[in-house]
């Protein structure tokens, strides 16, 4: 074949700028540790990559969410706890003054313990995470209950979002707990489960909020303290023939009990030195215990809950980044050893073709 | 019976014709770098023999004529090759540039930003009571816009470049069909005389390769007269014997860059655009067209743009703010001029007052998040091309068709670089110089010249003998 100058040349410019082109793109990968360093890198792997960085960011900001109802479920449960523990000593106190011979303490020194106790209990009710309080439902920036146990809040929960569209109640309603309205059976905290995820459902779940706060009120309305102040408090209901039943709601099984009336009618009934009164506030003292013990257990329902969408959450983020890692990040080693292979190969394009264009005929005449 | 004189007459022509090959040869030396150079041969051929009695004796050689070695069946198609590649290179360099603005491998774009917008949602479901989220919200919000916004800027001067760089080309196209037409009245002029135009001929082969790298041209040479005619396109005849025609563009707002060309001088103009499907003008149109990939990148952005901003507002408007006011447009929809996401901005009264965000469904819930919820679940709706596609997977897919399209054009470049550069290699085989080639015939026309020259001194010398026989 016939070699013109400008043929070699070509060669060797070709040459050159193919390998320093080769270096400079291994280059660039060993300073990254990246191999796609644009989209036409790898387009499918772009697209990729871009997905699963986002899902990274959700799943980070679920974790985040978790451990901020997680934060607001410990105030819960720690609130609970002493709740409970308050309770008992409702009972204990309860006991010794349905006796007449409880060692002669008179019945007035009990009211006034209880009375305290009933303070404290307004204080618990009132308890905030942060600035929010706790038992508020949506209302989370009044204290739930005035002084004399009324309620302000609403029966709502918070939805927390603890992974793609998978919704969790944060809180628990000062009326679930404290008055003991809307329970499940058995005392259960009933979980609200409708979250409206788009436009269309929110604007039902709107108007279903409306409806509800209708029925809500209804049913508050139709509660009915049947005995006098000497009374517990327990909401009772009345047969359609007068006669009064089971103090448990027919549907639901549930026996909710009013804690504030309940332990004012204790306080009434101690200083009024009912003793019938004060025996029969025993039963919803029990009820009472159940009630928040039913409160704890589903507050831990949804604490173990989260742990478990917690755990799932931390291995799927390294899943994910390991995911990623196999489409975008560079083999160092590989990089490396191209990396020297194609110095190598330039420096023999060099050496070599600056000995050949060296030589020419020219040299060797005359 | 040969005459001395005529041997004289042989030494004189024979140190012509040396002459003439060493010109050629340090013709051919000094267009060593000369681009479309062919080098040069001059043929020598034998005189015609004259009768001696019963045998023919020579008298010596004469120029044949000068030749250029070329071969343009091969010329034909690296013009055509160098098309393809030029619009490869074309293509792909635009295409890269449009990959830069969505590239966000090591920085954060739009896809980043969009995540965090949701999220910030997310956060401020988590504590819809307090200002922190709510600006952490009017922050990601004016942060997307940011990101948006700028990718809409560089896709928009992308597009210009596109148009500068059709324009440009054009002018080119121009330059060389005018140079072409000029080139084929010398040619006619010289090759009348019998002798080929050599130089004219390699610089016309040139510009109609670059001519080639432009725009799609077919062209034929009129054998007798040895011009060539020139058509772009299909219709748009550029070079028509010793006249050249221009083409020129338009711009329209609707339809990207238009090629025009005029039928006659000031007569009615053609709109050729559909017609240029090759070389870089070729690539400009159909990246920069109205159907071409960086017009239909940005209508992407402008329909997420849209769709992000009227679904959040929507929802957004369902909502209660902090002063359990309803809910206000979260993205200021209200121009007149409709919406673009040069103009796209967040509602004034919510950058003064981000108490304005509505995250509850009702008022007087300060803890109520399920507005603030139902946007950041906007993420995983399929909003996007008639309920296919959600934002992420949107943008995604788009990012992974301009990549594939770039890659595409980049490796279709490698492997058309490589064709060109085997057809390159060799054209240069046949029509290149050769330094040792031409040293080699230097020597061998010098050392002929010498000997003519040496051949008139015999002459001459023989002459003396003649001349002085009678003295002898």
């Amino acid at each position: 074949m016939r070699v013109s100058d400008k043929m070699n040349q070509n060669q060797v410019l070709n040459n050159i700028q193919k390998t320093r082109s080769n270096i400079q793109t291994l280059q660039t990968q060993a300073a990254t540790m990246k191999k796609v360093s644009k989209p036409s890198d790898d387009p499918i792997g772009a697209a990729k990559i871009l997905e699963n960085r986002t899902d990274l960011k959700n799943l980070n900001q679920y974790e985040k969410d978790i451990e901020h109802a997680r934060t607001f479920l410990e105030t819960t449960e720690s609130t609970l706890a002493q709740l409970n523990d308050t309770i008992v000593r409702a009972k204990e106190l309860a006991l010794q003054g349905a006796t007449d011979t409880n060692g002669g303490l008179p019945r007035e020194m009990i009211a006034e313990e209880i009375s305290q106790i009933s303070n404290s209990i307004l204080e618990m009710s009132n308890r905030t995470s942060g600035e929010r309080y706790l038992f508020g439902g949506y209302k989370t920036e009044a204290p739930p209950f005035a002084q004399d146990g009324t309620y302000r809040g609403d029966a709502a929960q918070v939805q927390i979002q603890n992974h793609r569209e998978q919704f969790m109640p944060m809180n628990l309603t000062g009326s679930q707990i404290f008055m003991g309205q809307n329970l499940g059976f058995q005392e259960t905290i009933k979980r609200a489960w409708e979250v409206p995820k788009t436009l269309e459902e929110l604007q039902a779940f709107k108007l279903n909020n409306i409806e509800k706060q209708f029925e809500a009120d209804e049913l508050q309305q139709n509660q009915i303290e049947t005995r006098g102040p000497a009374s517990v408090g327990r909401a009772e209901r009345i047969q359609t023939d007068g006669s009064v039943t089971s103090n448990a709601d027919p549907v639901t099984g549930s026996r909710g009990v009013n804690i504030f009336s309940m332990i004012t009618g204790l306080e009434a009934a101690l200083r009024t030195n009912d003793k019938i009164g004060i025996q029969e506030a025993l039963e919803p003292l029990d009820q009472a215990m159940n009630q928040i013990n039913m409160a704890r257990a589903e507050v831990g329902g949804r604490v173990s809950q989260m742990n478990a969408t917690q755990e799932g959450i931390q291995k799927q983020i390294i899943e994910n980044k390991s995911q990623n890692s196999i489409i975008e990040d560079a083999d160092a080693f590989e990089t490396f050893s191209n990396l020297s292979k194609s110095d190598a190969s330039l420096k023999g394009i060099l050496e070599t073709s600056g000995k050949m264009s060296q030589l020419s005929l020219m040299d060797f005449l005359r | 019976m040969a005459k001395i004189h005529g041997l004289m007459d042989m030494g004189r022509r024979g140190m012509m014709l040396s002459q003439t090959a060493l010109n050629t040869t340090s013709h051919n030396i000094a267009n060593k770098s000369t681009e479309g150079y062919s080098r040069q041969r001059t043929d020598i051929v034998t005189n015609p023999a004259i009768d001696e009695g019963r045998f023919r004796a020579g008298t010596g050689a004469r120029l044949g004529g000068i030749n250029r070695i070329n071969n343009p069946w091969l010329e034909k198609q690296i013009e055509q090759e160098g098309s393809q590649f030029s619009y490869l290179d074309s293509k792909a360099t635009a295409l890269s540039g449009l990959e830069n603005v969505i590239n966000e491998q090591n920085v954060e774009g739009i896809n980043a930003s969009i995540s965090k917008f949701f999220n910030s949602f997310r956060d401020l479901a988590n504590n819809p009571e307090s200002a922190v989220p709510r600006t952490q919200v009017r922050e990601a919000a004016t942060g997307l816009i940011g990101v948006l916004q700028s990718a809409k800027k560089q896709i928009d001067s992308a597009a210009a470049g596109v148009g500068k760089s059709i324009e440009a080309g054009l002018e080119e196209v121009n330059a060389y069909g005018k140079e072409i037409a000029s080139l084929n009245e010398k040619i006619l002029n010289v090759e009348v005389g019998g002798s080929p135009a050599n130089d004219e001929r390699d610089r016309r082969d040139l510009l109609i390769k670059k001519l080639s790298e432009k725009m799609n041209i077919s062209y034929a040479e009129d054998p007798s007269t040895g011009m060539i005619n020139v058509t772009a396109g299909k219709t748009a005849v550029l070079v028509a014997g010793t006249s050249s025609t221009r083409i020129y563009t338009t711009s329209s707002e609707s339809e990207g860059p238009r090629v025009m060309y005029d039928l006659s001088k000031g007569g009615t103009a053609f709109d050729v655009t559909d017609q240029f499907t090759g070389g870089s003008v070729g690539a400009s149109l159909s990246v920069g067209g109205s159907n071409g990939e960086i017009g239909r990148l940005g209508q992407h952005l402008e329909d997420m743009a849209y769709n992000i901003a009227s679904e959040v507002n929507k929802v957004h408007q369902e909502g209660y703010d902090r002063y359990n006011g309803q809910g206000v447009q979260f993205f200021d929809m209200t121009n007149p001029a409709g919406f673009s996401v040069e103009t796209m901005t967040l509602n004034k009264e919510i950058l003064k007052d981000v108490g304005l965000i509505a995250a509850a469904s009702q008022p007087n819930s300060p803890g109520d998040n399920n507005v603030a919820q139902v946007i950041q679940n906007l993420q995983f709706q399929k909003v996007m091309g008639d309920g296919q596609y959600t934002f992420d997977n949107f943008y995604n897919s788009k990012v992974g068709e301009i990549g594939l399209a770039t890659r595409g054009a980049v490796t279709a470049l490698e492997s058309q670089k490589s064709t060109l550069d085997q057809l390159k290699n060799t054209r240069e085989s046949i029509s290149g110089v050769n330094l040792d080639e031409e040293a080699a015939k230097m020597i061998e026309f010098q050392k002929s010249f010498e000997a003519s020259a040496r051949m008139i001194r015999v002459a001459d010398e023989m002459f003396d003998t003649v001349l002085n026989l009678k003295r002898m």
